[in-house]
């Protein structure tokens, strides 16, 4: 058992190594970009990698190596972002529900039914759709449906612990409500919510990745890594180079942090 | 069987509720847009309408009245079957509904079997197997194909199978052939997730108290998977993948799109691109009734399969 944990640890750690690389990475990826990621050489339009262009260019003759670098830049903020957004506001409501019960209770989940009944992605087309294509109105609707599965998941946490006898001893101990909240509930929720918020980061990444493919998220020229595997469709015969790296710096990215989810889990999971 | 009715009826009425809800809910996204429904209807039909056309024809769709009056006429419109009419091809909404229907419902049905023919035998045998070379192959497999977006893997596939192999042509036209690469797209992915999912709820079964109390009473290894392990860990499977079968009749909307494939999906993007407020309202409507009776039909399923929940605790 304490070696199952230890290792768990251990692989915290790895992990923990590997998504801080790629924060860095994406953080301070321009200035170690070869190229300016929108400068267009018609001299060297979708040449295959190699020296000069580590991983070819587009269409334009653009560095693709060099927009992968700038793009992580807006693919992980607007992620990280989401996600911290996303599960503190169903974090909120879960508590709100589930402490209060009664009425709020129910119109509160009544409301989380009525935004699951689409399918996240499908709701986040229709609003950057019906509103206008564009990074904030994209980001709207997906936070909008990601943030009730937290609120579900602390409602139902919430209102189970709310009636376990060590609350009613607490309360006749002279604990007040902010009180119970904080020492009592909140630690019995907050682990629950950082695993799933951990293991949320690579579905919310391929999400916006998603929504950029279909052109709803990312304002062209600028660098995104859905919007460039959009591009690369077209090309797919003569400069299949150009759907490698968007998708490769994706598929990376996505499972050094499903790792780093999995190990979160394991080192937190009072079940283990 | 009478809790069962009562149950059905409470969902029932819970439908209605959602139906309210999402149809409702569409309307005000619809309201905040920046361009009405007046606009469209000339836009897309090619010329930029005057000031004055607009304002006739907001006045003649009753565009001017308040936001509850319009849900309300829509609404009224609707209980009697009438969803209206597209703005961008004039047909009407529940004949393009019924047009788009079967090119999801063939892409999701047959997507789904492919899934359970991989996800169940290969989630059982790693999770019997376990630490086997076998094991290890489908472990690393999946976990890659858990970590790649969807729409990359209809790329690739068109790549290998279309541009390379030449198999395919790279636009479907909603023929059987055309058919393989979608299927594939949605069912790799899924089978990926479940497979894991079914490895690890066995596993866990697997070590339960009851599995030693068997393996003690001398039952073998063989009838204690086949009649005890197994029934008990699927069945959670079984209601998560109900909801996955919910999703796919949604219409994978990218992969539609990507693969040119005329389904509900595809029609929803389109409809959304071209602010065609008719359809996509109808399509809510199909995505509300979908969610709540898939979730219907797997409690249900979980009710009998599940001998606590059936004798009403």
């Amino acid at each position: 058992m304490r070696d199952k944990k230890r290792e768990a640890r251990f692989r915290l750690c790895l992990a923990l190594a590997a998504a801080v690389f790629l924060v860095l990475l994406a953080a301070f990826g321009r200035w170690l970009a070869p190229y300016d990621p929108l400068e267009v050489d018609y001299g060297a339009v979708m040449a295959p990698p190699g020296r000069e262009h580590l991983c070819g260019t587009d269409r334009l003759g653009r560095d693709i190596f060099s927009r992968i670098l700038w793009g992580a830049g807006s693919s992980f903020f607007l992620t990280f972002v989401m996600v911290a957004v996303t599960s503190l506001t169903g974090v909120a409501v879960g508590l709100t529900a589930g402490l209060l019960g009664g009425g709020t209770d129910t119109v509160l989940m009544r409301l989380i039914d009525v935004l699951l009944a689409f399918p996240g992605s499908v709701f986040a087309i229709a609003v950057a759709g019906i509103m206008g294509a564009g990074i904030f109105h994209t980001v709207l609707a997906l936070a909008l449906v990601w943030w009730t599965k937290y609120a579900r998941l602390t409602r139902n946490m919430a209102s189970e612990i709310r009636n376990k006898d060590y609350i009613i001893q607490a309360r006749f101990g002279g604990a007040g409500d902010m009180g119970i909240l904080w020492r009592y509930i909140l630690p019995n929720i907050l682990p629950q919510a950082v695993i799933m918020a951990s293991l949320d980061v690579g579905g919310m990444m391929m999400s916006l990745a998603g929504l950029s493919f279909l052109g709803l998220a990312s304002q062209p020229p600028a660098p995104e890594w859905g919007y460039m595997l959009f591009e690369s469709r077209q090309y797919m015969q003569t400069a299949p180079w150009m759907m490698i790296a968007p998708g490769a710096a994706i598929l990376i990215t996505v499972i050094v942090f499903n790792l780093l989810g999995d190990a979160v889990r394991d080192v937190l999971d009072p079940k283990e | 069987m009478n809790l069962m009715r009562s149950y059905v009826g409470k969902r029932l009425l819970q439908l209605v509720f959602v139906l309210f809800g999402v149809t409702f809910l569409t309307y005000i996204v619809t309201a905040a847009a920046p361009s009405d429904g007046a606009e469209m209807y000339y836009l897309s039909r090619g010329f930029t309408p005057s000031q004055e056309l607009l304002k006739q024809t907001r006045e003649d769709m009753g565009l001017h009245d308040p936001l509850l009056i319009r849900y309300g006429r829509w609404l009224k419109n609707a209980l009697k079957g009438e969803l209206g009419v597209s703005y961008s091809s004039g047909e009407h909404v529940l004949t393009q509904l019924g047009r788009r229907l079967p090119g999801t419902l063939r892409l999701a049905g047959t997507a789904f079997v492919l899934m359970v023919f991989l996800a169940f035998p290969l989630g059982i045998l790693t999770a019997v197997y376990k630490n086997s070379s076998m094991d290890y192959v489908v472990r690393f497999v999946t976990f890659f194909g858990n970590a790649m977006p969807d729409f990359w893997v209809a790329l690739i596939l068109m790549f290998i199978l279309a541009v390379k192999l030449k198999w395919f042509r790279v636009m479907g036209t909603n023929d059987l052939k055309s058919m393989v690469m979608p299927v594939l797209t949605l069912a790799l992915p899924l089978a990926c997730s479940y497979i894991r999912q079914i490895r690890a709820a066995v596993l866990e079964e697997k070590n339960r108290e009851y599995v030693i109390g068997a393996r003690a009473r001398g039952v073998s290894e063989k009838r204690i998977m086949i009649c005890h392990v197994l029934p008990n860990a699927l069945i959670p499977i079984i209601t998560l993948m109900g909801l996955s079968m919910g999703h796919l009749l949604g219409g994978a909307a990218i992969i539609e799109t990507i693969f040119s494939w005329q389904g509900i999906g595809s029609m929803a993007v389109e409809a959304i691109r071209n602010r065609d407020y008719p359809v996509i309202q109808g399509y809510v409507i199909w995505m509300a009734v979908i969610y709540v009776f898939v979730n219907l039909a797997a409690d249900v399923f979980c009710y009998l399969l599940d001998p606590v929940k059936r004798r009403g605790r």
